[in-house]
Formats: C-alpha cells, sequence, structure tokens
C-alpha cells in the first residue's frame, strides 16, 4: 500500500492557491493587459488562474484593473459582497492606487480603492506589464500559503 | 402589454468596458432600451485646461487606449495649426506609419472580442497573438506596450531604429498569409454567417440622422473616409480604397474591418517606399511654448469613427477649452432605437459589430 | 453651394463669419435656431456631428456641428447663451441631439427647452453642481453611500 501523510492544512491551502478563479472585472485600460495576460503569450492558465468567471458566486479572485469611478462604487461593493469567502483582491494599475494621472484636478475619480474594499496586493504601472500582474499572483500565492487558518 | 425589465448590469462577459442597459421585453424581443454611461467619466476634458500644452498628450492616450497613436493626432495637429509650427516631412511620414499600424492592431484586438461576444473562443487567441507582434514593434520603438505618448507637438519622440523596415515588412508578409486562414474560418464560416447576417440593420437614413461615423457608415452604403475627404497629414500623396457595402448588418460591418486591414497594409507599403532616408524627425518648439489666441476644429479618421478635437487657446500655456469628440457617443445613443424588436442574443451581436469602447464616451 | 450661400447673405439673422471651400461658421441670436435648423434640414443637412460649449464668464458660446456627408459640406452655427436663459432643443428635427444636449446640461448647466429628458448622463444624479464652469467649486459633493443605486 503506497500513501503520503500530510498536514491538511498545507494541503488545503495548496489547492486552494493554485486554482484561484478570477472574475472578469476590466474598467479601462489595465483590463486590455489582463486579457494580454490571459492570452497565449503570457499563458495564465498555466499557473491555475485561467478560467475567468463572469458571475461572482463561482469566483474568488477580483483583480479590479482600471479607474473607479464615483458612479462605479455601489456596484464595487455589492460584487465584493456577493462572493464567498475565502476571497482575494488585487488592485492593478496605478489609478487604483493613488489616483494615477487622475489625481490632481479631477472631480469624479476615486483617489483610494482600499477605502472601499480591502485589498491583499498592489500592482504598480500604468499599465503594468503582464510580467508584472503576473508577479502579483506569485505574491498572492505565497500569502495563502502563509496565511494562518 | 406587460413587460419585464432586465438589467444588463455594468459588470458583464463582455470587453467592451462597463456600461449598463436596462431592457424592457416581452418574452425575448426587445421593447424598449435605455443606455446608463458615465462609469468611467474620468473628467479628462477639465484635467486638460489645467495643464500645459505638451502635458496633455499622454491624457489623450487614454481617451482611446486601442489606438493611441490615432488619438493623439488631432490634439496635435490642433496645437500645430493653431501655433503655425511646420512638421519636417520624415515626421509626418513616420506618424503614419505608426497611426496605421495602430489602426491594424485595434482591427484585430476588435475581431477577437466580437467572435468572443458570439461565443467562439479561438479567434480571439488568433487575434491577440497577432496583435502581441505589433505591440513588440511598439516596444523596440517606443519603449512602452500600450499608451506610448510618442507624438509630440512638432514631430515625434523618437527617430526609427536600424531594423525597423525589416521588421515591419517581416510582419505585413506574414498577417497576409494568416489572413488568408482567418477568412477560411470566421468569415465563410456558417454558424457565423447565421449569427451575423441580417442582424443590426442600420439604414443610412437612420446613420445619418444620428451622426454615426467611421466604418459603422460606410457599411450603409456611404462612402466617406475623412482621409479623402479632409485629408490631413501626407494622406493625399497615397492611394488606398474605400471599401463600402449596402446592406449595413453586422455581417457587412464585420468585412468592412477585415477589407480595412488590407488597405492599412498597402499604405504602411508604399510609406516605406516614400519616406525619406534622411531628415528630421521633430522641429521642436520652444519649452514655454505660448500659442496665439483662436480656436479650431481638427477631425481626424481613427479606427470607430471620426474623432474631432475642439481647442480654444487665450494665448496663454494652457488651453482654455479642449473638447473632444468622439464616435461612440453618437453610434451608442443610435443603439437605443436600433435595439427595438430584436432579440437579446441579436443586441449583444449587433453592439459588439458597431466597435464601441466606452472610455470614448465618457472621457 | 452658391445657391446657399446667397440665401444666407440675404439673410438678416445670420451673420457670416468665415467661409472656406466646403465649411462655413455663422452667427446666429438664440431664439433663430429652430429656424435656421429647418432651413439647412432643406438643404440636405441631415447630421448633428455634436455641440461644443464654451465658458466665457457671463455667457456660454455653444457652436453646432451640422454635416451634409453624401456631398461633403459642413457649417458651425455660433450662438451665444447668458447665464440663467434658455435656449430650444433641436431633438425633434436631429436624433443626436437627444444626447448632446443632455451632456452640455452636464457640464455646463444650460436649460435646454422641450427636451424629452433632461437629466444628467455622465455624472451620477445626485452630484451637485455643473463642474465644467470656470467658477465650479472645489469640492463638489460627491455621493459615497454604498447602498444607493441609480433607477429610471
Amino acid at each position: 500500500m503506497n500513501f503520503i501523510t500530510a498536514k491538511s492544512d498545507k494541503v488545503i491551502k495548496w489547492a486552494r492557491k493554485n486554482s484561484l478563479w478570477p472574475l472578469t472585472f476590466g474598467l479601462a485600460c489595465c483590463a486590455i493587459e489582463m486579457m494580454s495576460t490571459g492570452a497565449s503569450k503570457y499563458d495564465l492558465d498555466r499557473f491555475g488562474c485561467g478560467a475567468f468567471r463572469a458571475t461572482p458566486r463561482q469566483a474568488d479572485l477580483l483583480i479590479v484593473a482600471g479607474t473607479v469611478t464615483n458612479k462605479m462604487i455601489p456596484r464595487i461593493k455589492t460584487l465584493y459582497d456577493q462572493m464567498t469567502y475565502p476571497k482575494y483582491v488585487i488592485a492593478m494599475g496605478n489609478c487604483t492606487i493613488n489616483g494615477g494621472p487622475f489625481s490632481e484636478h479631477s472631480y469624479s475619480v476615486t483617489k483610494n480603492l482600499d477605502e472601499i474594499i480591502p485589498v491583499d496586493i498592489y500592482v504598480p504601472g500604468c499599465p503594468p506589464r503582464p510580467e508584472a500582474l503576473l508577479e502579483g499572483i506569485f505574491k498572492l500565492q505565497e500569502k495563502i500559503q502563509n496565511e494562518k487558518s | 402589454m406587460k413587460t419585464y425589465t432586465l438589467n444588463i448590469g455594468p459588470q458583464h462577459p463582455s470587453t467592451h468596458g462597463v456600461l449598463r442597459f436596462v431592457a424592457e421585453i416581452n418574452g425575448e424581443e426587445i421593447q424598449n432600451l435605455k443606455c446608463d454611461i458615465g462609469f468611467l467619466h474620468r473628467s479628462i476634458e477639465k484635467i486638460l485646461e489645467n495643464k500645459e500644452y505638451y502635458q496633455g498628450i499622454p491624457y489623450t492616450d487614454r481617451v482611446d487606449y486601442l489606438a493611441p497613436i490615432n488619438s493623439n493626432f488631432p490634439l496635435v495637429l490642433a496645437i500645430e495649426k493653431l501655433a503655425n509650427i511646420e512638421v519636417p516631412e520624415k515626421a509626418e511620414y513616420i506618424r503614419v506609419i505608426t497611426s496605421e499600424l495602430n489602426r491594424i492592431a485595434s482591427h484585430l484586438l476588435w475581431f477577437g472580442a466580437f467572435n468572443l461576444d458570439l461565443g467562439s473562443f479561438t479567434p480571439f487567441m488568433y487575434g491577440m497573438r497577432e496583435r502581441e507582434k505589433i505591440l513588440s514593434i511598439f516596444e523596440k520603438l517606443t519603449g512602452a506596450r500600450m499608451l506610448y505618448n510618442y507624438l509630440r507637438i512638432g514631430g515625434v519622440a523618437k527617430d526609427l531604429y536600424e531594423k525597423f523596415e525589416d521588421d515591419v515588412l517581416r510582419f505585413l508578409t506574414d498577417l497576409d498569409n494568416k489572413l488568408v486562414q482567418y477568412n477560411k474560418l470566421v468569415t465563410k464560416n456558417i454558424i457565423f454567417k447565421a449569427r451575423t447576417q441580417g442582424v443590426g440593420k442600420l439604414s443610412k437614413d437612420l446613420a445619418l440622422k444620428y451622426g454615426v461615423t467611421g466604418p459603422s457608415l460606410r457599411a450603409s452604403g456611404v462612402n466617406y473616409d475623412i482621409r479623402k475627404k479632409i485629408p490631413y497629414s501626407i494622406y493625399s500623396k497615397l492611394e488606398f480604397d474605400v471599401p463600402t457595402y449596402q446592406k449595413g448588418d453586422a455581417y457587412s460591418r464585420f468585412r468592412v474591418r477585415i477589407n480595412e486591414i488590407n488597405e492599412s497594409m498597402k499604405i504602411i507599403r508604399q510609406c516605406l517606399i516614400q519616406i525619406p532616408k534622411k531628415g528630421d524627425f521633430i522641429n521642436k518648439p520652444p519649452v514655454v511654448f505660448k500659442v496665439s489666441p483662436g480656436e479650431t476644429y481638427i477631425p481626424t479618421e481613427a479606427p470607430r469613427g471620426e474623432l474631432g478635437i475642439y481647442l480654444v487657446s487665450d494665448g496663454t500655456e494652457k488651453p482654455y477649452r479642449v473638447k473632444i469628440r468622439s464616435a461612440g457617443f453618437n453610434t451608442l445613443n443610435c443603439l437605443e432605437e436600433l435595439a427595438i424588436g430584436q432579440k437579446i442574443a441579436d443586441l449583444i451581436a449587433t453592439f459588439g459589430s458597431l466597435d464601441i469602447i466606452l472610455p470614448e464616451v465618457d472621457r | 453651394m452658391k445657391n446657399l450661400k446667397s440665401q444666407l447673405q440675404n439673410n438678416q439673422n445670420v451673420k457670416i463669419l468665415t467661409e472656406e471651400k466646403n465649411e462655413f461658421t455663422l452667427e446666429i441670436e438664440n431664439n433663430y435656431i429652430i429656424n435656421i435648423a429647418n432651413l439647412l434640414l432643406g438643404k440636405n443637412y441631415l447630421s448633428l456631428l455634436t455641440i461644443v460649449a464654451v465658458d466665457l464668464e457671463e455667457k456660454i458660446k455653444l457652436i453646432y456641428r451640422l454635416a451634409d456627408i453624401e456631398n461633403n459640406r459642413f457649417i458651425n452655427l455660433q450662438t451665444f447663451v447668458k447665464n440663467g436663459e434658455h435656449i430650444e432643443s433641436l431633438s425633434d428635427l436631429f436624433k443626436s441631439a437627444n444626447w448632446l444636449e443632455r451632456e452640455v446640461y452636464d457640464l455646463f448647466g444650460v436649460k435646454f427647452l422641450n427636451h424629452p429628458n433632461l437629466t444628467r448622463i455622465l455624472n451620477p444624479d445626485d452630484f451637485k453642481g455643473f463642474p465644467l464652469l470656470k467658477n465650479a467649486k472645489k469640492s463638489l459633493k460627491k455621493s459615497k453611500n454604498p447602498n444607493q443605486l441609480t433607477f429610471f
């Protein structure tokens, strides 16, 4: 008889981090880089994150890619509440970190995303390269592995 | 008649941006459609009034991020017209070559996204693969993959690198071969034809009443291309055709854009032969740059239609008013009337074939 | 073209500002807008491409760009609206005026009479103030209540 023993904690976290399913939530220019990351040159599917789901009930990763305006805030809150635990958020692009190029003289852009929903990983860039988004997903996988359950 | 209100919310699996439809349906047919826009209103026009002229060029990149060079073009032309700056000939050719390469990239992404809306996944991968080749040429030229900030007042930012012509010609020969395969896969496909022929018929009358321009108007029978009728830059020296179809349905709009890729390839080949080998790439204005008072409107032909900028200047270093006229605004207004009587799946096919992206509509 | 030009020159309510090969710039009083729009509609100027609004402190300048796309002819109609005054809406004659006038109302506060649905289009419905005016206050009220949604 051949069997392997391990802590159930580690096995569950290993399964969780290698099958993150993102929600299709591209708002602006960073959405195109997210689509390029999912396409054939920088393949996102080989890390387990390839299945983009359209409904928040089946997703566990929310990648906010693009500028968040004041009109969009109630919708983001609703989407985040509809996702089930455990859920993670990546803030992609300069616009979600501190307003980006729209931080001055703008009357309709929300400068900080983390005042609305809790953010795990920040990926800077305008727009960030696909390799940068992949690095962000690796950091998230490390964070999931080292979580206290 | 009792209708059911369906909300096709701002988050949806299509790739055109954040847009909300509120449809009143009876069974599967739409009786009334309202579009809710403004989810990506980033107040670009207000920001441009507070920045100096050359600082405004990166903001026009973000108005239409799939063809940024085509969006920089009208602002730069308007400033040069008011300030009487002449652009050297080599810079004009570089501008046209990069702008036509951008047009091909934008149409390739549209080709992928339209098919993804209809449910087939393979053309999306093919479109993105070809687009990556164009992006690697631009990365060697400007340093960035998207949002290049490449055009400047008086010319362009950098000269062409040594092997530019070889790279571009190799890409064009490759694309010629690939387009034959894609035509067999998509254009002659029975399912694609059944899904798009006769769907979303935009009559010539309706298109003119709503001010629709660009490939959507050319698919309805009006032969109008700003590069031929109001030529700017060096387009009057180049020979190319303007594809026009008569039926006005989604299939005609698809064929217009595929033919436009071929025409853009012709333009690039002519430019690479005609470009002067030696010359300046920029005629640099002084750093503290003031423009004489006046106002002007410059229309240009972007991949989606007429993109124009109305610039008002009052003699200081910052513009007084910049208004961006985008093609998507009028086209989306037209969709409210076009969708009445269609089924919901046909609405998605029509919306995809009109090629609207939301940051252009909302600015 | 010559027929239209002579008609415009003989008209007392219209002032020709500039004239290029196939593009006119005309200036009119704002109560004459429906008449001139009907006249131009009869001459095949079927499309209203855009409406540009410029804030000149005491008044707002509106520029309507009309086009006869099939024959490649354009007309820029210029008119002024003083603060607090109204102007007639063109949404019966030109269908694209529906959203274009809503945008001018949303950003500048110009009221158009007889418009079918003059509400905000780009900003949220509870936004206060007209942001693109030169004297708009910096701290415009924003709505951050997460439980508030927009219904028609």
